[in-house]
């Protein structure tokens, strides 16, 4: 697949996952965006990663402010978003990351073997992902942005 | 007749929605039964009646796989029904997790229709 086929099944992926699990609207355009460190606003960023094992591997990783992922998490937890803890913001972070990965391997050439690692919480200022071959989207939810990033193994 | 289910996952927010799903789906539940991993499964198993196992793969301490394979060890355990419900989906593993006593597969996303059709057709009450 090309730079743009990956980056529309990302965003295709991303959608479908917000919309049916996460019962979170999509109210913009998704963005094909140059591969880069994703960018924190105000509030900071919370970026979840999902490692996973096939020919060749890679990753993908998923970032949002707190409050976008307070939103969602709110949405997911059927919670007040007022009521949801930490705990259940990183928790959907790393959810979120795992259904979208999952959905784009299926969908991807190779889909036959792979095996998703356990999803895990980065710290902030980690840098992009180990790899020359990144594709990213911008998703605009009700809640606020979400980037998806996707790096197969060099 | 109203079933006892038990959901295995590590994250008690994904325990949570598979529930809310439930719920969705009209899908009769007496009682809700959660486990964190294969471990604590195994133990809510042997402590009462268990109708329908919903289970996550990759958990820590037992995963979902060896929770299944445990299961199928014992005679007695091997006509309940499990159903997996996980991102991990691919067809290689499908096939492994069927062989050894796995009778649905969910894969992430999913609707309450997709849950409660694939219930339906592996406890055999498809209309």
């Amino acid at each position: 697949m090309n730079h743009t086929d990956t980056s529309s099944l990302i965003a295709s992926c991303a959608e479908s996952a917000l919309a049916t699990m996460f019962f979170t609207a999509i109210v913009g355009p998704s963005q094909e965006i140059p591969a880069e460190h994703p960018s924190a606003g105000p509030g900071g960023c919370i970026r979840a990663r999902v490692r996973f094992v096939m020919e060749p591997g890679g990753f993908l990783e998923l970032a949002a402010e707190p409050q976008t992922l307070r939103g969602i998490a709110s949405a997911f937890a059927a919670e007040e978003t007022d009521a949801v803890s930490a705990d259940q913001v990183e928790q959907t972070a790393c959810e979120l990351a795992n259904v979208i990965c999952g959905s784009v391997l299926r969908s991807a050439p190779e889909k036959s073997r792979f095996k998703l690692l356990p999803p895990v919480l980065v710290p902030e200022d980690s840098g992009a992902l180990p790899s020359a071959d990144v594709h990213s989207a911008r998703l605009a939810t009700e809640y606020g942005w979400v980037q998806i990033s996707f790096a197969w193994n060099a | 007749m109203a079933h006892r289910v038990l959901i295995v996952d590590d994250s008690a927010l994904a325990r949570r929605f598979v529930r809310r799903v439930l719920e969705l789906s009209g899908f009769e539940v007496e009682h809700y039964l959660e486990a964190g991993n294969g471990m604590e499964a195994i133990k809510v198993i042997l402590s009462g009646r268990v109708d329908l196992v919903l289970t996550d793969i990759n958990m820590p301490e037992m995963d979902g796989e060896d929770f299944i394979f445990w299961l199928n060890q014992h005679e007695w355990l091997r006509r309940l029904p499990v159903i997996v419900v996980s991102s991990d989906s691919c067809q290689i593993r499908i096939r492994r997790l069927t062989e050894i006593g796995v009778r649905g597969y969910v894969a992430k996303p999913f609707t309450p229709e997709v849950l409660r059709s694939e219930i339906d057709r592996v406890i055999g009450r498809a209309a």
